[in-house]
């Protein structure tokens, strides 16, 4: 009881989640009458991150850093352009699939709405799409980063339950797909309800080029996902493999790196991994300490109390989820909730630990678009140059339907697990 | 006192920075190099532990830095509805809050390294572990053939850094020149990167 009330004051005060974890580990551990846990506790922040899979992490950062030096987005968005045609709200589908394939380099929603909607925010506006629908469809857009592999999200869910990344990685696909798919089928509702502009027809010999010209960006996610799935290399491998692929492709696009930008990368990199498995160390402090009082036991005998299977167990974890994404991020989220819900779901509800994974890094992911701190909303709002409340409004077609995925990949664990079974 | 934290803050970040910037590299190629003697069969045994304690140094100097740009996870909603002037107090409170945990983890990982107990056993690893029932000097890296603990001393580092570096936020809270934080705050490159 003392620990929850000063983890929600400590956390709605604004003290930083890391700090709220390891503060929550050391009041639960007195109160609770075990100050001896105290003599292990750094040991277990150590060990917290003292981990191979999370090798992957700073080498999908890295990756991501270089594809981000520019040239790639563009290419994706000609590339998409010559695979659709001229069809009515056509900028709109390209988004999308630019979105789907930049999610396959880049692991994070924030990172891709900040590099697409720089490029496709202003030429959708130039096109006569108003500028709402254009912010709105890229910050949803971008919440495919965080599913389709590579994402960070799953390294950390992989990390925190010891489910293997490469099965994490690649059960993402699928529902990425499906998320994709379902964007689409709203522009096309839209389009049907009121006029989308068309895209000019390209000749077969733009539509050659443009094809050719984005290929190399494609080795990226070919070699990472190829790497994985083929059971050639381990994810940390692929990252690697993806890592030295982006290098090729920039310099293929004529981006030689400089020292100085090299240095950039790998400090942006480092930093940015140590903020994250900062948080990941100081929740295994917390896991480790709750596991020591029985909590996921007493958490779980009441939540069984509210659901009596799997699915209304996996719908009640969905409704609270949406509820936590409103105020915390994707990754503090998971490592918030995991320690507690991973155990009930998997030991008392047998729901697959991938498949849970899955729904609830997608679950989280949705709390980006959500008011009041949705990251991707602001990031959005920056390049479009608005506030993120007009955005919001147009995103709740595109928000509900992402809804509906969800309830689908609740509803049918095959979406998750048809590629690793 | 004040002007003194905030250079010697400032001086940690430069250290700070170049040993991200350095470890993150060794990284990268310690697992390019593990990658390329695998692929020709001549595999290099240590080179998974090494670049797991290359990542995990990293870090922690990173989580400081980041601490230091306070762009660390929070929840601000509180922050963005409240009258700036309390504001500014909530803002004190929370970063004494982080200083004064950041105090008790100096003294867990003095505790833990106990050099006190270690100088009166006479720098002797074996005593000191008898004598004392801790035994973090004689826990061994599996692969690398060295001692844990000097893997381990960049817990009481992070400490120590973290302190001056929460210490030189408290200033700048208290000085105002952190006031904007608490406004509706556009994401950091550290949220971009990661949400």
């Amino acid at each position: 009881m003392v620990t929850t009330a000063s983890f929600f004051a400590l956390m709605m005060v604004g003290v930083p989640i890391a700090i709220v974890l390891l503060l929550a580990a050391i009041v639960f551990a007195f109160a609770s009458s075990n100050p001896a846990l105290m003599g292990s506790y750094l040991q277990q922040l150590y060990g917290g991150i003292d981990s191979y899979g999370l090798l992957a992490f700073p080498l999908f950062l890295l990756v991501g850093e270089i594809m981000n030096k520019g040239g790639v987005t563009q290419r994706l968005l000609d590339m998409s352009a010559a695979c659709l045609g001229p069809v009515k709200g056509g900028l709109a589908y390209i988004n999308v699939i630019a979105n789907a394939v930049l999610s396959a380099i880049l692991g994070s929603a924030s990172a891709q709405i900040a590099i697409m909607g720089r490029m496709i925010i202003p030429e959708m506006v130039r096109r006569g799409y108003d500028k709402p629908f254009a912010a709105a469809l890229t910050a949803v857009a971008g919440l495919l980063g965080p599913i389709i592999p590579p994402s960070l999200m799953f390294v950390v869910y992989s990390v925190m339950t010891q489910v293997s990344i490469g099965d994490m990685l690649i059960a993402g696909i699928l529902p990425g797909i499906l998320l994709a798919a379902a964007l689409m089928g709203v522009i096309w509702l839209i389009g049907f309800v009121r006029d989308l502009p068309r895209e000019p027809r390209l000749s077969w010999s733009e539509r050659g080029r443009a094809l050719v010209s984005g290929l190399p960006a494609l080795a990226i996610p070919v070699v990472m996902i190829g790497g994985i799935m083929s059971g050639l290399a381990t994810p940390t491998e692929s990252a690697a493999l993806a890592a030295i692929a982006a290098y090729v492709a920039g310099r293929y696009y004529g981006q030689a790196l400089s020292w100085s930008e090299l240095r950039l990368m790998l400090l942006n990199t480092g930093l940015n991994t140590g903020m994250i498995l900062f948080l990941v160390a100081a929740a295994n402090v917390f896991t480790w300490v709750l596991i020591y009082g029985n909590v996921p036991q007493t958490v779980s005998s009441w939540i069984e109390g509210l659901a009596t299977g799997p699915i209304s167990f996996m719908l009640l974890v969905m409704v609270v989820l949406l509820v936590i994404g409103t105020v915390i991020d994707g990754v503090p989220g998971l490592i918030m909730v995991v320690p507690i819900l991973f155990p009930i779901a998997t030991q008392v509800y047998h729901i697959d630990p991938v498949h849970f994974g899955v729904v609830v890094c997608i679950n989280l992911v949705l709390g980006l678009v959500s008011p009041p701190v949705g990251i991707a909303l602001f990031v959005a709002a920056q390049a479009a140059e608005m506030k993120p409340g007009d955005i919001f409004m147009a995103s709740m077609p595109f928000c509900l339907a992402a809804c509906a995925v969800l309830v689908i990949l609740c509803l049918f664990p095959w979406f998750s697990l048809a590629l690793i079974r | 006192m004040s002007n003194i934290i905030l250079k010697l803050s400032a001086l940690l970040s430069r250290g700070e920075r170049a040993l991200v910037v350095a470890f993150t590299g060794l990284l990268v190629l310690i697992i390019t190099i593990n990658m390329v003697t695998r692929a020709v069969g001549w595999s290099q045994y240590w080179a998974d532990e090494a670049a797991i304690q290359t990542m995990v140094i990293a870090s922690f100097a990173g989580a400081s830095q980041m601490a230091r740009q306070r762009a660390d996870f929070s929840v601000t909603t509180l922050l963005e509805v409240l009258p700036q002037p309390l504001v500014r107090i909530l803002l004190m409170l929370v970063r004494l809050i982080c200083l004064t945990l950041c105090v008790f983890l100096l003294w867990l990982a003095w505790r833990w390294f106990d050099p006190v107990a270690l100088a009166r056993a006479g720098f002797d690893l074996g005593a000191f572990a008898a004598a004392t029932q801790n035994f973090v000097y004689m826990e061994q890296t599996q692969t690398l053939g060295i001692a844990k603990f000097w893997f381990y001393l960049i817990l009481p580092w992070f400490a120590l850094s973290m302190i001056v570096h929460g210490a030189a936020n408290l200033i700048e809270v208290a000085q105002g020149k952190a006031a904007g934080e608490s406004a509706v705050r556009a994401p950091s490159d550290a949220d971009v990167a990661l949400s």
